[in-house]
C-alpha cells in the first residue's frame, strides 16, 4: 500500500508541533524547579515546642549565627542570644530584624534581662538609657524611627549585661525556649529524600500554622464562590437575551462587542476599577465604614471580570442547541418562554453549568485585581462563624493567590514563604484544574478537550 | 426582450374544499426572493408531495404554512395563503392557535430531552390542557410506537433511535390533533427500513390529518402521496394528482427530474 505523499509531512509537521509543546512543559517545569532551588534556605531551625516541631525562620542564608525571626506567628519576633553572642560582624548585616524586608527594631522585640522582661518602650527605653547612657539613647532612635543598628552596637548592648533568650508566640501564648533547643538543619547539604521530607514538614506547618493556609483558602472559595453567584444570574440571562429573544440587529451588535470588549480587559484594570469606583465612589455612598478593601469589593470586582466569560460561554452554549428543536416547540403552538424553558435550557443544562464553572475557574485564577480591592498578607480574623451574620464580608481576607505573591516574592527567601507559596500554588492548581476538568466533562462527555 | 414566465402547468384535480388554498404568493426572505406566484391548493384528506431539486424553495414553502420563516429570517410576503378558509397572514390570526393546529416533523429526528411521554404530550401541555398524557397511549399505537415503548415510556426521548425517534416525533405533532401535518424530507437520515416504515405510517393516517410531505426522492412522493407539485428555482412548475404529474408530465423539467436526467 502506498501512502499518499502528503500524509508522512503532516504527520512530521503536526508531530514536531506536539513535541514543541511537550518541550516548552519541560522548560517551564525545569524553570520552576531552579527557581524554587536557588530559593531554598541554607539552613533552617527546627524547634520542638509541646511535642511539635516548628519551624524557626533564619534571616539571611549566608551561614549560622546570624539573626533569627520565628515566622510560624508573623508578630513573633526572636533574637536568640547564642546568635547574638557569637554573631560575626564579618557577615556585614547592619539590621536587627527583618520587618517587611527592612531590617529594623521594633517595639515588639523584648530585651530580656535576668530577671525581668522590659518590652521596649518609650519609657523603659528612657529608664534604660539611665543606666547605659548613649548605647541605649541609640536603641531608642532605632526603636522609634524604624532605625537600623549594627551588629557591634548590639553586641556592645549584649556586653553591658543585657540577656536575650528566644521567645515565640504561638497562637496567642508565649512560649520561651533555650536556644540550645534549637535544631540547625541544612536542607541544602542534605539528600533528596531528607529535602523531600524538609519539603513536607514545611508543607505540614504551614496547614498547621494559624492564621495559615486554611485562612487563605477559606478566603478564595469565598471570594470565587460569591463572584460566581452575583454573576451567573446576570450572565445567563444576558446569554438567553442574545440567543432567544434578541433580534439580529444595532443593539445585539453593541451588547456582543461589548462583552468581547468586557473579555478582553487586562485583570488589574478591573481592579484598578474596583478600588477607584466601587471601594472609594459607590461604598461611601452606601455606608462609609464599608469603604474599605474588603471582600465584598473583590467579590464584587471578581462578579465583574467573570461576566464575560459565563455570557460568552453561556451564548455559545444556547447556540448549540439545535434551532430545529426550538421550532419543534414552537410549532406544537409552545411560546417562547414556553420553549425556553421546556425545550432549549434542559438541552443547554450541561453547557450552560460548564459556562458558570469556567466563570469560577476565571474568578478563582485571578490574582491582580485582588491585590487592590481586599486581599491581604494577614487578616487576622475568621471569615465564617463568630457572630450574626456569619458571614463577614466588610474586611479584607486571604487568598492563596496573594498568599503565592507574598510567600515566594519575600526577601530574602525563607522556607515558610516558599512552603507557603508552594502549597499556595498546590491548593489553587487542584481547584483551578478541577473546576476545568469538570466544565469540559460536561461540555464533552466523551473526554475530548 | 423580456424573458415571459411560463404559467404553472396545471393538471385538473378536485378542489372544491382545499384546506390550504395559495393564490399568487410569493415569499421574500432577508431581501431574497424565493417563492414566487405560488397558486395551487392542498385538499383535505390528502397527501401532497412537494419535489424539487435542492434550492427551489420547497421548504420555505412548507414553513410558510405554520408561518414558521417569521422565527429565523426578516419576511416579505405578498398574495394570499388561506388554511380553512382563513388568510393566516391577517392581523387577527393568532400564531399559537395557528401554529397548534399544524403539526410538524423534520429532517432530524429531534424529540426533546424529555420523556416519551412528555414527548407526547408536549405540545397539549403547553396549549395548557388538563391531563395531556391521557390520549398518549391512542397516539402512540396510531404511530405504532406502542408496543416498542411501552415498557419504557420514561426513558429519554432523545435517546431512541432515529427510526423510532422519528415515530415519536410523528406521534408529538399529532397529539393536539392537528388537521394539517407538515412533513420537511423526514426521511433523510432513516435507513431504508426506517423510510419504509414512515411511510406505511404516513399512508396509515388515512388522511386524518392532512398530510404535506417535502421530499428530495421523487420516488418517495409516488408511492405515498396522492398529489405533487414541483418545485423549481421558487417557482411552481407542475401540480396535480401524481400518477397523472409522474405518467404525463406536461412540463419538461418535471419530466427530466422525475426521471432523474437533472436536480
Amino acid at each position: 500500500m502506498r501512502l499518499r505523499p502528503s500524509e508522512p509531512l503532516a504527520m512530521w509537521v503536526t508531530g514536531a508541533f506536539a513535541m514543541l509543546f511537550l518541550a516548552s512543559l519541560a522548560l517551564i517545569a525545569s524553570l520552576t524547579w531552579s527557581v524554587l532551588r536557588g530559593a531554598w534556605p541554607g539552613a533552617i531551625e527546627i524547634a520542638q515546642i509541646d511535642g511539635q516541631s516548628t519551624c524557626i525562620e533564619r534571616l539571611g542564608r549566608s551561614g549560622e549565627g546570624e539573626w533569627i525571626r520565628k515566622s510560624g506567628h508573623p508578630d513573633a519576633w526572636v533574637v536568640p542570644a547564642a546568635a547574638l553572642a557569637s554573631s560575626r560582624p564579618a557577615l556585614g548585616h547592619e539590621a536587627i530584624l527583618l520587618h517587611d524586608g527592612r531590617w529594623f527594631c521594633t517595639p515588639r522585640l523584648e530585651l530580656v534581662e535576668p530577671d525581668r522582661i522590659l518590652p521596649i518602650s518609650s519609657r523603659s527605653l528612657a529608664l534604660w538609657s539611665e543606666s547605659f547612657g548613649q548605647d541605649m539613647t541609640r536603641l531608642r532612635q532605632a526603636a522609634q524611627f524604624g532605625d537600623t543598628l549594627s551588629i557591634p552596637e548590639f553586641q556592645r548592648l549584649h556586653g553591658l549585661g543585657m540577656r536575650i533568650r528566644v521567645r515565640l508566640l504561638q497562637q496567642g501564648t508565649r512560649v520561651e525556649l533555650p536556644i540550645e533547643d534549637i535544631r540547625l538543619i541544612r536542607p541544602k547539604d542534605s539528600g533528596l529524600r531528607e529535602k523531600f521530607g524538609y519539603f513536607l514538614l514545611i508543607l505540614r506547618l504551614q496547614i498547621s500554622s494559624s492564621p495559615g493556609s486554611f485562612a487563605s483558602i477559606t478566603g478564595t472559595v469565598l471570594a470565587t464562590v460569591l463572584a460566581t453567584v452575583l454573576a451567573s444570574p446576570l450572565a445567563v440571562a444576558a446569554a438567553i437575551w442574545l440567543s432567544e429573544f434578541s433580534r439580529p440587529g444595532k443593539l445585539s451588535w453593541l451588547f456582543r462587542q461589548s462583552v468581547q470588549l468586557l473579555a478582553g480587559v487586562p485583570p488589574i484594570v478591573f481592579g484598578a476599577f474596583g478600588l477607584a469606583i466601587l471601594v472609594r465612589q459607590v461604598a461611601p455612598a452606601i455606608d462609609p465604614h464599608l469603604a474599605v478593601p474588603s471582600l465584598l469589593w473583590a467579590s464584587l470586582t471578581l462578579t465583574f471580570l467573570a461576566l464575560p466569560t459565563v455570557t460568552r460561554q453561556a451564548h455559545l452554549a444556547l447556540l448549540q442547541v439545535p434551532s430545529h428543536l426550538r421550532e419543534a416547540s414552537l410549532c406544537s403552538g409552545a411560546t417562547r418562554l414556553q420553549t425556553l424553558r421546556h425545550v432549549v435550557l434542559p438541552a443547554a443544562r450541561k453547557g450552560l453549568w460548564a459556562a458558570i464553572l469556567m466563570g469560577a475557574v476565571q474568578a478563582l485564577a485571578e490574582t491582580a485585581p485582588l491585590l487592590l480591592t481586599g486581599a491581604v498578607q494577614l487578616s487576622g480574623k475568621p471569615l465564617l462563624g463568630g457572630a450574626a451574620p456569619w458571614l463577614h464580608l466588610g474586611g479584607g481576607f486571604e487568598h492563596l493567590g496573594t498568599r503565592i505573591y507574598h510567600g515566594i516574592e519575600q526577601f530574602p527567601p525563607g522556607p515558610l514563604g516558599i512552603g507557603a507559596g508552594s502549597l499556595s500554588c498546590l491548593v489553587l492548581a487542584v481547584l483551578s484544574i478541577s473546576l476545568r476538568t469538570w466544565a469540559a466533562s460536561l461540555r464533552h462527555p466523551g473526554g475530548t478537550p | 426582450m423580456t424573458e415571459s414566465v411560463k404559467p404553472t402547468a396545471c393538471h385538473p384535480y378536485p378542489a372544491d374544499a382545499p384546506l390550504l388554498e395559495l393564490e399568487r404568493f410569493c415569499l421574500v426572505l432577508d431581501g431574497r426572493e424565493v417563492l414566487s406566484d405560488i397558486s395551487f391548493a392542498v385538499p383535505k384528506g390528502s397527501i401532497t408531495a412537494l419535489i424539487g431539486p435542492s434550492g427551489s424553495g420547497k421548504t420555505a414553502l412548507l414553513r410558510s404554512f405554520n408561518r414558521m420563516n417569521e422565527w429565523t429570517d426578516s419576511v416579505k410576503i405578498s398574495g394570499t395563503l388561506r388554511f380553512e378558509g382563513k388568510e393566516i397572514h391577517s392581523p387577527e390570526t393568532d400564531l399559537l392557535a395557528h401554529r397548534s393546529r399544524i403539526g410538524m416533523v423534520f429532517r432530524t429526528p429531534n424529540a426533546f430531552s424529555m420523556s416519551i411521554l412528555d414527548n407526547v404530550a408536549y405540545a397539549l401541555r403547553v396549549q395548557g390542557k388538563r391531563h395531556p398524557e391521557e390520549g398518549a397511549e391512542k397516539i402512540l399505537r396510531r404511530v405504532g410506537l406502542w408496543n416498542a415503548v411501552k415498557d419504557r415510556l420514561g426513558e429519554r426521548g432523545d435517546r431512541l433511535p432515529s427510526g423510532l425517534q422519528q415515530r415519536l416525533c410523528v406521534a408529538r405533532a399529532l397529539a393536539a390533533s392537528p388537521s394539517l401535518l407538515l412533513l420537511d424530507e423526514p426521511c433523510s437520515v432513516l435507513d431504508p427500513v426506517g423510510t419504509a416504515e414512515l411511510e406505511d405510517l404516513l399512508l396509515s393516517l388515512a388522511g386524518d390529518p392532512t398530510v404535506v410531505v417535502v421530499t428530495h426522492n421523487p420516488q418517495q412522493a409516488a408511492r405515498i402521496s396522492q398529489y405533487t407539485a414541483f418545485l423549481a428555482q421558487g417557482r411552481l412548475i407542475e401540480v396535480g394528482p401524481t400518477e397523472k404529474v409522474f405518467q404525463r408530465p406536461l412540463c419538461r423539467e418535471t419530466d427530466d427530474y422525475i426521471s432523474g436526467r437533472f436536480g
